[in-house]
């Protein structure tokens, strides 16, 4: 399945590397204290509490079936459409608290481990997400991987995933950095 | 020339990868100094009312509309800890049934008085859902202002004379249990008490963790 153009294997492969990662860290992180992330899921106000509870519980492991699912070449394309859907999902509730003016929940991203409060920037860092993901759901143009590719896609794929955490942590100082700063003011 | 573009290429991907780790390094390193310094940190102990002073004294409506006074000195004899929590706190939610626990097995000397702060309808259903409609909760703003909350769950334990013998961020039953024994070891202030044990060589990690473990979970 050809999503735009047909694309170099190695730029697939990068952001197909990446988002496994990615996915398969966040929901580690979920996982471990689950009772945390059913709170912030609450706290986001969009699903019923009865609800909520048991969205909380399948978002971790769909994370996790798309981890493993956009490695795989049968069912990357499928696994890639299902991450795309949740960040659609996980961006709007987002964007829906940051209209209503409730900036101060915690995203739930990370579930315990890394606190963040709403910000535009996490929808932006979602779209970036999705751009990698409809990346891994082509087809490619059917060049034939070089040995070297392999070096390509796993530092481009190690490079990502450390930058992709730096942004998380600086994202998750704003709101401290911005009490220094008006405090100085 | 191929293998030179290679080798050129290799290297350029490790030194991408390295910068890139050692940004990720810097990001967390800035979190954790942003956690020593102000607002949340070292300086929040010495904001409101201290450990030792008299505690400002409040007359407030709870959500039934009786009266509750915090502050004042009890002519019973009995100690309040002031619970700060908000609807919006899910550290406050896992709580509740510990400090539920605790009112419980300290009933003979303590009441547990919860305050928030924001729209009623939303204290109301937290309090339908964690039970806590034996406790009274208040509604106020200046409360919160004049203890100069930043970060929840915080609780403020006031003694019979209502004296602040303790207060501190709580993320777990053993915050929650060393802010209490500050008060039953007749020590001035947790921190004096903290480091007294500290001087004996005793519990240096336990001595921080008490005072600034919760950070990471505080919720405004």
């Amino acid at each position: 399945m050809n999503v735009l153009v047909p694309i170099d294997p190695v730029a697939i492969w990068i952001a197909a590397l990446s988002l496994a990662i990615i996915f398969v860290a966040s929901a580690a992180l979920k996982l471990a204290d689950l009772g945390q992330f059913r709170g912030a899921v609450v706290n986001y106000r969009i699903l019923p509490e009865a609800i909520a509870g048991a969205v909380a519980s399948m978002i971790p492991v769909a994370e996790l079936a798309g981890a493993v699912g956009i490695l795989l070449p049968e069912t990357h394309a499928m696994a890639a459409a299902l991450m795309v859907a949740m960040l659609i999902a996980f961006t709007a509730a987002i964007a829906a608290n940051l209209i209503r003016g409730r900036r101060h929940v915690d995203c739930g991203c990370f579930g315990a481990a890394l606190r963040q409060e709403l910000s535009w920037w996490l929808v932006a860092r979602n779209a970036a997400l999705a751009i990698l993901a409809i990346v891994a759901a082509d087809g490619g143009d059917g060049r034939v991987l070089a040995r070297f590719d392999i070096v390509t896609i796993g530092f481009g794929a190690a490079s990502i995933v450390l930058l992709y955490s730096a942004a998380n942590y600086l994202l998750a100082n704003a709101p401290a950095m911005r009490a220094l700063v008006t405090q100085d003011a | 020339m191929p293998e030179a573009l290679y080798v050129s290429q290799a290297v350029l991907w490790i030194v991408v990868a390295v910068l890139a780790a050692m940004v990720l390094a810097l990001a967390r390193q800035v979190g954790v100094l942003h956690e020593r310094v102000a607002p949340m940190g070292a300086l929040m102990i010495d904001r409101g009312p201290r450990v030792g002073e008299k505690a400002p004294v409040f007359e407030l409506p709870d959500l039934a509309r009786r009266a509750v006074k915090v502050g004042a000195p009890n002519p019973d004899g009995r100690s309040t800890l002031l619970m700060f929590v908000s609807p919006t706190c899910p550290v406050c939610k896992k709580l509740f049934p510990i400090v539920k626990s605790i009112a419980q097995d300290e009933a003979r000397w303590l009441d547990v008085v919860f305050a928030s702060d924001g729209e009623e309808a939303e204290q109301r259903r937290l309090v339908r859902a964690s039970r806590l409609e034996s406790f009274p909760l208040l509604l106020s703003r200046e409360l919160g202002m004049t203890y100069q909350i930043g970060k929840l769950p915080y609780v403020v334990l006031i003694d019979e004379e209502g004296v602040v013998r303790a207060k501190g961020l709580v993320n777990t039953r053993e915050h929650l249990e060393s802010v209490l024994e500050a008060k039953q070891m007749r020590v001035a202030s947790l921190n004096e008490y903290l480091e007294s044990r500290h001087d004996h060589g005793a519990a240096g990690a336990v001595l921080s963790n008490g005072e600034r473990g919760g950070k990471h979970h505080g919720n405004g």
